[in-house]
């Protein structure tokens, strides 16, 4: 009996052993938690030998970028060690992987991309399109990425970005993220993820990503780049972008400055609602119409002018005024965004390929031709609904 | 332990059906369904859903004619005795060959998510392992797991997906009905295949105890395994487009993984959905291994089905490891389901329903006259 159980216990010990698995085990606090990566072009060993650089061949493909890596000091957030509050590395590299092996040379920790958070191109890396579409297929294709990591473009170097101290002991991956996350969304720059372009690059061939740039010693999410034929093709401004969203019903709090009889007058959205149709019209002209509405409160007047805001005529004038300012501006947006890129980034196309199939067979096979020219009508109607305390 | 004694109640054949059914079919049928008809997945699933239906009942049919009794003895008391051999050796090649292409791609899922670094033969032995403890606990063990798993493996999936609702947008299965039928009819076998695994019951039929309510359950079944493809088809494709949802290969696990529950408390949540769903890819791989199993030892006339479990182990374990990589997988996968799970599926349970009606009027003329 005794022996029985002598032979069990070493053949559990066996099998725990053995069975266990743990080929995938690696301490937590040896872990380097990415959070963000920058791909920079690569230009040669000194900025000025741009031709010093060795020939390409098939065995040995030239370095293309320059990968910043960051991640947080771990032991920091859990406010047990001491130190710098992220780390940076920086290498050429030919590829995503090739970055990688690069840097595990360099760095002391395990690299695990499991809760990368922001992913930035620079202006010159996204531009290039084998570039890009090399970077988007390994995104893609990899099991580590999440589908809804920020992806950024930014005009000036992404090691730059990278290697900002944001002075709030936080390294720029996770700031990145709060500000993107946080509860009141900055709407003056594009509202996109990595899964969410990827599907409009698939559906509609052009997507807004968000743009980032640093100033001094911060950094600043501002306006949008214009993405198409997967490149870069252009950037939008922080008021056209927040246009934009408005076109798309995706900006809820917006305030405008609107110049009534020689006074301005801010606005403050408090709702939106924006529907699109797209139709063909008797001429065999392709329109699109967009119908917004929105409501808002008087929250700027001039002081001092009694009883002007508090009047049904007065908000009846501000709302007529309003309407047709924006309305305006926002025409003019989406013909910029038509007649400069060519980017169908308010899915025009899609519109019509799903709710107006015969049209779209007529349309698709030229539709890069004909989308720059179709006809664009904007009703935007404000309705002030509220005026603040004061009359 | 009462091994004389397998019998299981109709509502745990139910179980048994939905977790045989539901496996590994539903993490591509999105991919393949946008694939072939576009915007009219949910629609072509839905006529593909019905059109089983009616496979299922016929396959029903067969089985409550001939209560108690497993493919072999129906195919030895329609036809003649060689025959039941052959058709048993049939589905034995049949159910074992999905065995082996289910275990490969578990494993193929299990290295890419969730054991990067250990080798797939470790996974798959291991798996096996697990496996033939339950197969050789006999039936009744099996039909209790599978009621008890049925839920542990499918709900957490469902509240995930249901966590992606505020991202899904349903125009994309606009506009309807624009493709054509000549596409949309190359896509319903597809769909068809999907529900593969319900055959089983021409051999599992023989536990069950309460034979008369196996048209219910057969309806019941085909009605849920309809039900769990339809949310997973419809928010997936409403979660990807269907451009994106073409090119992902397992886009419900692509889904799990773009499910972000808010707060940062769990972050890649798709790690614990993908363990739960392996949950139902072990009770598919455990009843088949069963079925292999029983119908082993229902063709050498042996009492007992159980020490066939590990002599079967080494040959899955070779035959799972030789496609030399995913793509092969797929590809078998194809052929397999196309041309074994046709005949298996239809063509057999079909031909004997038709020769037991044949065979029953004569007697029944001979009687009237006598």
């Amino acid at each position: 009996m005794d022996r029985k159980k002598m032979y069990l216990v070493i053949l559990l010990i066996c099998v725990s052993t053995i069975v266990s698995g743990c080929w995938d085990k690696v301490e937590i606090d040896e872990r380097a938690f990415i959070t963000a990566i920058g791909y920079d072009k690569y230009k040669g060993p000194t900025p000025e030998g741009a031709e010093d650089i060795e020939k390409e061949t098939e065995e040995k493909p030239l370095n293309r970028y320059v990968r910043t890596s960051i991640y947080p000091n771990v032991s920091l957030i859990a406010e047990k060690g001491e130190g710098e509050p992220f780390f940076v590395y920086s290498t050429t590299s030919i590829s995503w992987a090739d970055g990688r092996a690069e840097v595990a040379l360099r760095d002391n920790k395990n690299y695990y991309a499991y809760h990368l958070k922001a992913m930035i191109f620079s202006e010159e890396v996204a531009k290039d399109e084998t570039l890009f579409r090399e970077m988007f297929d390994t995104f893609q294709r990899s099991v580590f990425l999440n589908n809804k990591l920020h992806f950024f473009v930014t005009p000036g170097k992404a090691q730059d970005i990278l290697m900002t101290d944001t002075g709030k002991n936080m390294d720029v991956g996770l700031y990145i993220e709060e500000l993107m996350d946080k509860e009141v969304s900055p709407t003056r720059t594009a509202k996109s993820d990595l899964g969410s372009i990827v599907i409009d690059l698939n559906e509609s061939n052009a997507a807004l990503a968000p743009r980032i740039l640093k100033s001094k010693d911060e950094l600043k999410v501002s306006g949008s780049a214009v993405l198409k034929d997967n490149k870069f093709i252009g950037t939008l401004g922080e008021l056209e972008t927040r246009d934009a969203l408005i076109l798309k019903g995706e900006a809820q709090n917006v305030d405008y400055t609107i110049k009534v009889d020689g006074k301005f007058i801010v606005i403050g959205q408090t709702d939106l609602e924006s529907k699109m149709k797209a139709y063909e019209d008797k001429d065999e002209k392709i329109r699109v119409r967009f119908a917004i509405k929105a409501e808002g409160d008087i929250i700027q007047h001039y002081f001092d002018t009694p009883n002007e805001p508090y009047d049904a005529k007065y908000i009846e004038a501000v709302n007529k005024k309003s309407s047709e300012l924006i309305s305006r501006d926002l025409r003019n947006l989406f013909k910029k965004v038509q007649k400069d890129f060519g980017a169908d980034i308010f899915k025009v196309g899609e519109y019509l390929r799903k709710f107006e199939p015969d049209t779209w067979e007529k349309v698709k096979d030229e539709w890069e031709e004909i989308y720059p020219k179709i006809d664009v009508e904007v009703d935007f109607q404000m309705n002030i609904r509220r005026a603040g305390i004061q009359g | 332990m009462g091994k004389n004694n397998d019998i299981i109640a109709s509502n745990q054949l139910f179980a048994i059906l939905v977790n045989i059914v539901i496996g590994v079919g539903i993490l591509t049928l999105p991919r393949t369904l946008a694939e072939k008809a576009g915007p009219d997945s949910l629609i072509v699933l839905a006529i593909g859903s019905v059109l089983f239906l009616v496979v299922a009942l016929v396959i029903q049919k067969l089985v409550t004619k001939f209560p108690r009794k497993t493919i072999i003895e129906i195919t030895n008391s329609a036809l003649f005795k060689p025959v039941g051999f052959l058709v048993g050796l049939g589905y034995f090649i049949y159910t074992f060959t999905l065995v082996v292409l289910e275990v490969r791609v578990f494993g193929e899922i299990t290295k890419n998510y969730l054991l990067v670094n250990t080798p797939i033969e470790i996974i798959i032995i291991t798996f096996l392992i697990t496996s033939i403890y339950l197969v050789r606990s006999g039936i009744e063990s099996i039909a209790r797991l599978s009621v008890i798993i049925l839920p542990l493996s499918i709900f957490p999936a469902i509240l995930a997906a249901a966590v992606a609702i505020p991202d899904l947008d349903f125009t994309y299965f606009l506009p309807i009905l624009r493709t054509s039928w000549s596409d949309m009819m190359k896509a319903l076998p597809s769909v068809f295949f999907s529900f593969l695994g319900f055959e089983f019951i021409v051999f599992i039929g023989f536990f069950v105890g309460d034979s008369k309510h196996i048209k219910k359950t057969t309806i019941r079944t085909v009605a849920f395994v309809s039900c769990v493809y339809f949310i997973f088809t419809a928010i997936t494709i409403a979660r990807f487009g269907i451009e994106e949802s073409k090119n992902l290969i397992w886009p419900v696990i692509s889904l799990f993984k773009s499910v972000d529950i808010p707060g940062t408390l769990l972050e890649n949540v798709e790690v614990v959905i993908i363990a739960t769903w392996l949950l139902a890819i072990f009770m598919t791989i455990a009843i088949a291994y069963f079925g292999a199993t029983f119908l082993l030892s229902r063709l050498i006339k042996s009492k007992e089905q159980n020490y066939f479990a590990i002599a079967l182990l080494p040959i899955i374990y070779f035959l799972a490891l030789i496609p030399e990589n995913i793509v092969e997988v797929t590809d078998f996968m194809n052929i397999f389901t196309n041309y074994m799970g046709t005949t298996f599926s239809i063509i057999i349970p079909g031909f004997m329903l038709l020769i037991s009606f044949l065979r029953r009027k004569p007697k029944r003329g001979i009687k009237k006259n006598g």
